[in-house]
């Protein structure tokens, strides 16, 4: 008997035509890409030899501190180690993960961002560093909690689901989010794509000077996009006036998103950030804008392949979900029964019944996770990676991870020299270009 | 991406021409804010009877005064006669006595290489140039231009280049005195363009804009009213517009389905005023007057 | 009362002073603004402005408080996202005006552009005129009162919160049903128009969601509904 299954109908394809046959819509689902693309693991670093002294790896003096927003705002964000924690909102995560999540990243002197649906006090409150989001949606937003930002983002897109605006299952919508989103309990919300009062990069100057005369100049303004038509975006958004641009890539993640959004609209990561600061770069910004990339980024290696390729500061999501519990199998949870995956394989964080607290509104699971706890660990957790930021920026005899470049790496593949115009390892040859 | 506007003395013409250069000037400084990156203007009415009005532009990179003989020649060998010219830098204007095919004088320019054809009308004429409008006026003296009305554009690229020739207005290769400035992004762009090189139509440009004047040009020499060119674009460009229209006969605006850009309007019994913002049209009335907000799928025209 | 003449200021100028008049008390008339954007921004608390001239885009916007009067036009998204206060318009708004509202008053004198009321999250705003297209669009919460006319796709894909229309309705949007409104509700439309000095009884009819669209209609394993 022939054991095999078919490449284009594999059983997950099957699997996919049932459930669409049986429902009737798109599916969605939380998590970030399953897409298999070149990403960082296909570049690897050139550390010193003879040609140059590396710095002690574990001591000697290596600046991680980033500021955004200088020349503008009268306030710029400080940021002591160049990775914060993106937009997730109060709504898609539970209270205690966005206070966890405030107190790991004021532990190390960095930011964390409100994300869609409003400020939640709490999360000011265990916060040193908040940067407030404006969504299309407006939910929750209150010129109050403007001025009580640090940072101003303006997000356009977000990378798990461009061009399309975020959800919010019903099972999440209960009274305290749908009262501080406006909205009736219980709604499958689904928020818009456009923003109300604004359309299109020549509105958009205007929307950030509104965003500064607000705040008195006090704090910087920056605009969030998924990475799509990056090297034109990226000039508007800088001609815009934005103080720094956040390119968000294909494998960034989400609380839900429709499934065909999240694995087939954008572009990776690395080509992301080389388009970006080839844009910037043409239209004489690069430097004068900072670059901030976020999706796909695991580690303090990931983070140093990212300053190398030409960002500022990165942002993670899920990998700081990850060191909250997400998709670890602690003793209150059963992954089978509650969410019918094993812990490693769960994405389901539309269905609110995130079995470690994270993505829920439900008090009883919300209890599985201890806001001192997981903010330790999330302390940790950006601890660490700063660390190997620091230990690879050293072995390259540099004393300051914003020294990092292109020069620095060489491709593992030909898809990653052309999409990191490197050259490929054992060669001089960089792919695609002449 | 950008800002817009437009302007008509509607009496012009019969008790002399308006300064329409000069406003335009006003109304496009007045909303530099929307587009840093160029400026253009069209300015029509003054009728040249049976000469042409041909506006080159040629890469200053060459050897642009080779380029500008090679255009004289090229318009002697189809038999007009240069009756003027001027330049400004690498840009040629040429009063031409022609009385043949345009097409074929047109096509002859289109094949020079390192030559661009900003317009060729028989009473209008395109200026577009990288600046402000202010620096427009300065350089090529667009303040002292008249006619009976005319548009104008700043613009703020999106997704194609900045540079002289992808700035508005867009003429209507090879059709005389059509000229668009457009705020949007057409999104069934490329599309369209292929079905139109494929039924012989020329582009000079990457820029989606171009596309609308030669989409309308093509439906008036056809025989189609002006108003319904603009109505039948409606359906069949897709995206985010708001354009304007100018033509030997008048001018015209039209609005997307969606209504996704900005247009406000201003008219008298003598002058109708046109543009992205109010800002705009302040500049050109000092009074208190009626402001009209076009809405989605609207279209206008106003003939002279 | 103290009067900034704006004309050769800039607008950070302009709205720092404002600000600094209105902690000291101060009622403030701005006059000359030519239809400039962002003037008065961020003002939270009550106190009295009135603007001599029309205005730009996001005039009167992220308040909470004051009491503006704008003599003249409004470009796109006047008062957006107010939490409270007033601001009476006297002719034409542009289009997206009283985006995503939060709270207090917004009257326009005159008729309004596209997408009036967008994202209104609570607050009455009230059109004197004519509204445009996709009037009331997303909204979540509140009133729209309009005088005049309406045109098409009115409170499309609206979540909560109520259009009311004394003329003629050009359309009705995605999952938006027009119904009768009750005495009381008429009453308190009448009674907040009379507040801005209009004692027509208009005969409105009122527009609101019909809620279809609210829910997916199938879910999938582990997925769940709550009401």
């Amino acid at each position: 008997m022939v054991m095999n299954s078919s490449q284009i109908y594999s059983p997950w394809v099957m699997e996919d035509i049932h459930a669409k046959a049986d429902l009737g819509r798109y599916r969605i689902r939380g998590f970030s890409s399953f897409q298999k693309v070149t990403h960082f693991d296909d570049l690897t670093f050139l550390s010193t030899g003879l040609t140059r002294i590396p710095l002690e790896g574990y001591k000697e003096k290596c600046s991680t501190q980033v500021v955004i927003g200088e020349g503008n705002a009268k306030n710029p964000l400080v940021l002591e180690t160049p990775i914060y924690i993106t937009g997730m909102s109060y709504g898609a995560l539970s209270r205690n993960a966005k206070i966890a999540l405030g107190k790991g990243a004021s532990e190390v002197g960095t930011a964390t961002c409100t994300g869609d649906g409003g400020m939640l006090m709490a999360e000011r409150e265990a916060s040193e560093k908040l940067i407030y989001q404006i969504l299309p949606s407006r939910y929750g937003v209150n010129p109050h909690h403007i001025m009580m930002a640090d940072c101003i983002e303006i997000c356009v897109g977000q990378g798990a689901k461009p061009g399309t605006g975020g959800m919010l299952m019903g099972v999440k919508v209960l009274d305290h989010i749908a009262e501080m989103r406006d909205l009736p309990t219980g709604i499958d919300q689904r928020s818009p794509t456009r923003h109300p009062d604004w359309l299109g990069p020549d509105d958009l100057p205007i929307k950030i000077e509104q965003l500064r005369e607000a705040t008195d100049w006090r704090v910087p303004v920056t605009v969030k996009l998924g990475a799509c038509r990056v090297k034109d975006d990226v000039k508007l958004a800088a001609k815009a006036g934005a103080d720094a641009i956040v390119i968000d890539s294909m494998l960034a993640g989400t609380g839900a998103s429709s499934e065909i959004l999240l694995d087939h609209s954008g572009i990776p990561t690395v080509p992301a950030i080389v388009l970006a600061r080839e844009a910037l770069r043409e239209i004489g910004m690069y430097g004068k804008v900072a670059l901030i990339a976020s999706g796909g980024i695991r580690s303090g290696v990931d983070v140093a392949k990212a300053l190398a390729l030409g960002a500022d500061a990165v942002a993670i999501g899920i990998a700081a979900l990850i060191a909250l519990n997400c998709n670890r199998d602690i003793p209150e949870a059963n992954f089978e029964e509650e969410v019918g995956v094993p812990a490693g394989m769960c994405h389901h964080c539309q269905t609110g019944k995130c079995p470690v607290g994270i993505a829920t509104q439900d008090t009883e699971l919300m209890k599985r996770l201890d806001p001192d706890e997981a903010g330790a660990r999330v302390a940790n957790f950006l601890n660490a990676m700063t660390m190997e930021l620091a230990l690879i920026t050293r072995s390259l005899g540099k004393s300051d991870v914003h020294s990092l470049e292109p020069e620095d790496m060489a491709a593992l593949t030909i898809e990653a020299s052309a999409m990191a115009r490197i050259p490929l390892v054992g060669t001089d040859k960089v792919f695609g270009f002449d | 991406m950008c800002g817009i506007s437009g302007i008509m003395h509607k009496h012009a013409g019969a008790s002399g021409l308006a300064p329409i250069g000069e406003e335009l000037v006003r109304m496009l400084d007045a909303m530099k804010h929307r587009g840093i990156d160029s400026t253009g203007i069209t300015v029509a009415g003054e009728d040249s009877k049976s000469d042409l009005i041909v506006r080159i532009w040629s890469d200053p990179e060459d050897d642009y005064r080779a380029r500008f003989r090679a255009v004289e020649e090229s318009v002697i060998a189809k038999g007009g006669v240069v009756k003027n010219r001027q330049s400004t830098d690498e840009f040629l204007r040429l009063n031409v006595n022609y009385e043949g095919d345009l097409n074929a004088l047109a096509a002859s320019l289109y094949e020079l290489p390192g030559v661009t054809i900003h317009s060729i009308g028989q009473n209008s004429e395109v200026v577009k140039d990288v600046g402000t409008g202010l620096e427009l006026d300065d350089k090529h003296g667009i303040g002292t231009m008249k006619g009976t009305h005319g548009i104008g554009h700043v613009r703020l690229a999106t997704e194609s280049r900045v540079d002289i020739t992808h700035s508005h207005p867009f003429w209507a290769y090879p059709f005389p005195d059509v000229t668009v400035v457009h705020n949007g992004q057409l999104t069934n762009y490329h599309k369209m363009k292929r079905q139109y090189e494929d039924r012989g139509h020329r582009f000079q440009t990457e820029n989606d804009s171009e596309l609308i004047a030669v989409y309308l040009a093509e439906k008036l020499a056809q025989g189609a009213g002006l108003e319904d060119a603009l109505f039948d674009s409606l359906d069949d460009l897709d995206g985010s517009f708001t354009y304007l229209v100018s033509t030997d006969q008048g001018m015209g605006s039209a609005k997307d389905p969606l209504a996704l850009k900005p247009l406000v309007l201003m008219e008298t019994d003598d002058v109708v005023a046109l543009a992205s913002e109010e800002v705009a049209l302040r500049s050109v009335f000092d009074e208190e007057i009626e402001r009209v907000e076009p809405q989605q799928n609207e279209v206008m025209t106003w003939l002279i | 009362m103290a009067d900034i003449n704006a004309r050769d200021m800039t607008i950070r100028e302009i709205n720092s002073r404002v600000k600094e008049l209105v902690k000291e008390g101060q009622e403030v008339r701005i006059t000359d603004p030519q239809a400039r954007h962002n003037l008065v921004i961020g003002v939270l608390q009550d106190c009295k402005i009135t603007v001599d001239g029309s205005v730009g885009y996001l005039c009167a916007s992220l308040l909470d408080g004051p009491d503006v009067t704008i003599n003249g036009n409004a470009g796109w998204a006047l008062g957006e996202n107010m939490m409270s206060g007033r601001i009476t318009l006297t002719r034409n708004a542009g289009a997206s005006v009283g985006a995503t509202l939060r709270g207090g008053e917004l009257f326009v004198g005159g008729d309004a552009g596209a997408r009036a009321g967008i994202s209104m999250k609570g607050g009455d705003l009230i059109i004197r005129g004519n509204s445009g297209f996709l009037t009331g669009y997303m909204m979540q919460k509140g009133r729209i009162i309009i005088c005049g006319d309406v045109g098409d796709a009115v409170g499309d894909s609206m979540y909560e919160g109520e259009i009311y229309v004394a003329g003629n309705i050009g359309s009705l949007g995605s999952d938006a049903k027009e119904e009768t409104p009750s005495e009381d509700e008429l009453l308190r439309v009448w009674e907040t128009l009379e507040s801005f000095g209009i004692t027509e009884r208009f005969q409105f009819k009122k527009v609101v969601s019909a809620k279809k669209l609210y829910h997916f209609d199938a879910l999938e394993r582990f997925e769940k509904r709550v009401v």
